[in-house]
């Protein structure tokens, strides 16, 4: 029998805000929206290389968790792994219908650092649209390990659980992701 | 020699723990050719600068899902099922609230169904993607996306709670309306400009209205701060639009004073001598220099009837309308913004009207505002003696009642060319005569147009020519989207089971539609997995775990039961293993 994945543990506040929230406690899903708005944000941004898609599918993928909730109880993995999860279906519906190209000048939100110098801070979102994309060229599953082991930093159990896989296969497909990725990113030069 | 997948997983750890590559690099010098640019590029992608949504945007999106689960936690509460229609129950839910309860700032008759209409459309928009509603944030008057933004708002009014929620969200909306002014300034479209003027208004009065039925500090000090911050715009845009389109931004000066008045704080202007009442209407354009006044209505206190409707009670009889009135209910002199003056001060040494305990210059007769002070020595000659000062006389030197800002008839800008009884001022077509309620026009300006003359702007409606109900408007029946022919309370047009009556949730149909049952209520459809009754990793659509003949363990895409090594990657050649197996260089080798 194949080995499940190992699921990932939910602190005991997440666990208790997560079960309020299906219970349909609005207050403690707008708490678990607040500890993982970024996160999901940051991991659909990586995806799809636009700002404004990536805020409408953020929002879409919060949406649906909150129908979905409700439903949500027993299902044998960790919330934001359920998320992870929610939004990558999210971005998959958005990619069929997509063909338009990404624009050179749609530059990524940053985190706010007012040491930095307006070039620097240009020099950062390039920096970041080069990463993503390279990324964007992996296959979908190489994508999904290596934005959340080294953007998001999750750990390998919870990679292995979000994405379905053994912890060991989950590192295969890593190393095969950052020798593609390092490909790639060396053509550019 | 280790595996490098293990020398890869280990050197990673470690580098989470801060170890610089370098430092793995020299523990693994035979295998370090392999590892440099896998460590490097890995630790490129740990170095990347963190991206986070706009503040902006993730305080809009919350909004925005606030407004959707609280409306779904409340049909929860109901004990309906969980739907893949939440919008649908909440239209139901808050409509009755919204008939009966709230009152929207524009209550033209039959405006509420028209916005039941926009929310129709707002779900029809968030049907064809969420993003349309965001999209529609930055969109202006006349944008395709406007009616959603504007239909987005009265979302967030309907199912605001209580009175200072409202009122806050009114003085949002008025920022909104002041930011799309000052966009539209910039093109140039001057009426459009006029028109998001006059909602401007509607929008602060109906925020500012609110601190009537109670004050409230709160509301009060956001009302003042915003104020201050309006004028200054306003101020901006009146100097862009042309003198013909001026009017509505005069009152959406008056309006953003009302509300700073309403909050209990002074006239934005302090007295000066070229504007003795500081009302912000110079002497020399101001009607009634001495008493506070709107600018519309030429710098007196009291507007014309056409002008302002909720502005003509004036509850203490003081001759302050309780709209500007400070104290609306105990009467008391203008000057004093219409409060009472003190009981136990009667003296008045100078006898200027002004009682000695608030008089700045109890000894020398002065003006009521100027605190009892005398006005400066060159606004107190009086030439024609007609008991306007002739620094405010615009005739000084012909005798002139006070309306007349001193003269014998009337100045210029109370003149009214065409006769129509609306003053040049006023009249946005002083040349042709008009009726007052088109402005002195001789028929209504484009966005106030309402062909069937039932109260609902042509441009608010479906059917600008008919006349009909209110649920259908501006049509003299349901258009074939609006028709329901099942009657089961799904529209036509939402409703793939036009004759078959069926719940919201399963559009309008009696059971679920195939493509939307979700067994497990993982977000895929059944459609999609292969076991739609399981729940599992997405990999495997809905099963639990691996179909046997699906299984890789070691991922090198082989599956296990033609691979010689499934707990090791290997290329195909090689049957799945890292080398060839034993067993097959045995018979090589023969």
């Amino acid at each position: 029998m194949y080995p499940l994945a190992q699921v990932i543990t939910s602190s005991p506040d997440e666990v208790e805000l997560t079960r309020r929230a299906s219970k349909g406690d609005v207050d403690a899903f707008s708490e678990l929206y607040t500890l993982y708005f970024d996160q999901i944000y940051r991991f659909v941004y990586y995806r799809v290389g636009r700002v404004a898609e990536a805020e409408d599918l953020t929002e879409q993928a919060f949406l649906k968790a909150w129908q979905a909730i409700g439903r949500y109880e027993d299902r044998g993995s960790s919330f934001p792994a359920w998320l992870y999860r929610i939004a990558r279906n999210a971005i998959i519906d958005s990619h069929r219908t997509r063909k338009d190209a990404i624009p050179l000048e749609d530059l990524p939100p940053l985190a706010a650092d007012e040491d930095l110098a307006p070039e620097e801070v240009l020099a950062k979102q390039e920096e970041v649209k080069r990463l993503q994309t390279a990324i964007a060229q992996l296959s979908e599953e190489q994508q999904q390990v290596i934005i959340l082991r080294f953007i998001e930093g999750v750990s390998h159990a919870e990679v292995a659980a979000i994405i379905g896989k053994s912890e060991g296969a989950s590192r295969v497909v890593q190393h095969r992701a950052l020798a593609a990725l390092h490909d790639i990113l060396s053509e550019e030069r | 020699m280790p595996d490098l997948e293990d020398t890869l997983a280990r050197c990673l750890a470690h580098m989470e723990q801060g170890s610089p590559v370098e430092e793995c690099l020299a523990r693994y010098p035979q295998q370090r050719g392999e590892l440099e640019p896998l460590l490097r590029t890995a630790a490129r992608l740990r170095a990347a600068p963190q991206v986070v949504p706009s503040p902006a945007f993730k305080q809009a999106a919350r909004i925005r899902l606030a407004n959707v689960s609280q409306a779904n936690a409340s049909s929860r509460k109901l004990e309906q099922p969980v739907t893949k229609w939440p919008l649908f129950r909440f239209l139901e839910q808050i409509r009755p609230n919204f008939i009966t309860r709230r009152r929207l700032p524009m209550t033209a008759k039959g405006l509420l169904p028209v916005a039941a209409l926009v929310v129709l459309l707002l779900i029809v928009s968030l049907a064809a993607g969420g993003g349309v509603v965001y999209a529609s944030g930055d969109s202006l008057p006349g944008d395709v996306l406007y009616p959603v933004k504007m239909a987005t708002q009265q979302i967030r009014l309907l199912i605001s709670t209580g009175e200072l929620g409202d009122a806050k969200l009114h003085l949002a909306f008025a920022e909104e309306r002041l930011e799309e002014a000052v966009a539209l300034s910039q093109t140039g479209r001057w009426n459009v400009v006029e028109e998001v003027m006059a909602h401007y208004t509607a929008e602060m009065d109906a925020a500012s209205v609110t601190l009537e039925r109670g004050a409230n500090g709160e509301l009060g000090n956001l009302l003042q701060a915003s104020t201050a911050q309006h004028l200054e715009a306003l101020d901006a845009i009146y100097e862009m639009v042309p003198d013909e389109s001026r009017l509505r931004t005069e009152q959406a000066v008056a309006a953003s004073w009302r509300g700073s008045a309403r909050a209990g704080f002074p006239p934005p202007f302090p007295p000066t001598p070229e504007d003795l009442d500081g009302d912000g209407v110079p002497n020399k354009e101001d009607v009634c220099p001495y008493v506070p006044g709107f600018l519309w209505a030429h710098g007196c206190p009291a507007p014309p009837d056409q002008e302002l409707s909720e502005c003509q009670e004036d509850t203490d009889e003081d001759g302050l309308p309780d709209c500007v009135d400070q104290c609306p209910n105990e009467a008391g002199p203008p000057w004093n913004f219409g409060c009472p003056l003190p009981s136990d001060c009667p003296k008045d040494t100078d006898d200027d009207s002004v009682p000695d305990c608030v008089d700045q210059c109890p000894n020398e007769a002065g003006s009521p505002w100027h605190l009892g002070c005398p006005v400066s020595s060159e606004c107190q000659g009086d030439t024609d003696e007609d008991g306007l000062p002739d620094c405010v006389d615009q005739c000084p030197n012909e005798d002139g009642p006070q309306e007349n800002l001193g003269c014998p008839g009337p100045p210029a800008r109370q003149q009214d060319t065409d006769g129509d009884g609306v003053l040049d001022l006023m009249d946005q077509c002083p040349n042709e005569a008009g009726p007052q309620e088109n402005l002195g026009c001789p028929g209504p300006p484009e966005w106030q147009k309402d062909t069937d003359g039932d109260g609902l702007p042509d441009y608010m409606r479906q059917c600008p020519d008919g006349a009909g109900p209110e649920e259908y408007p501006g049509c003299l029946g349901p258009q074939a989207w609006q028709q329901d022919t099942d009657g089961d309370g799904v529209l036509d047009l939402m409703d793939l089971c036009l004759n078959e009556s069926g719940p919201q949730e399963n559009l309008g149909c009696p059971g679920p539609l195939e493509w939307q049952k979700d067994t497990d209520g993982d977000g895929l459809p059944d459609l999609m997995q292969q076991c739609p009754d399981g729940a599992g990793p997405e990999e495997y659509p809905g099963c639990l775990w691996l179909q046997e003949w699906q299984k890789d363990t070691d991922d090198d895409g082989l599956p296990d039961f033609v691979d010689q090594c499934p707990n090791e990657a290997g290329p195909q050649e090689k049957f799945g293993c890292p080398k060839l197996p034993e067993w097959i260089q045995g018979t090589d080798g023969g």
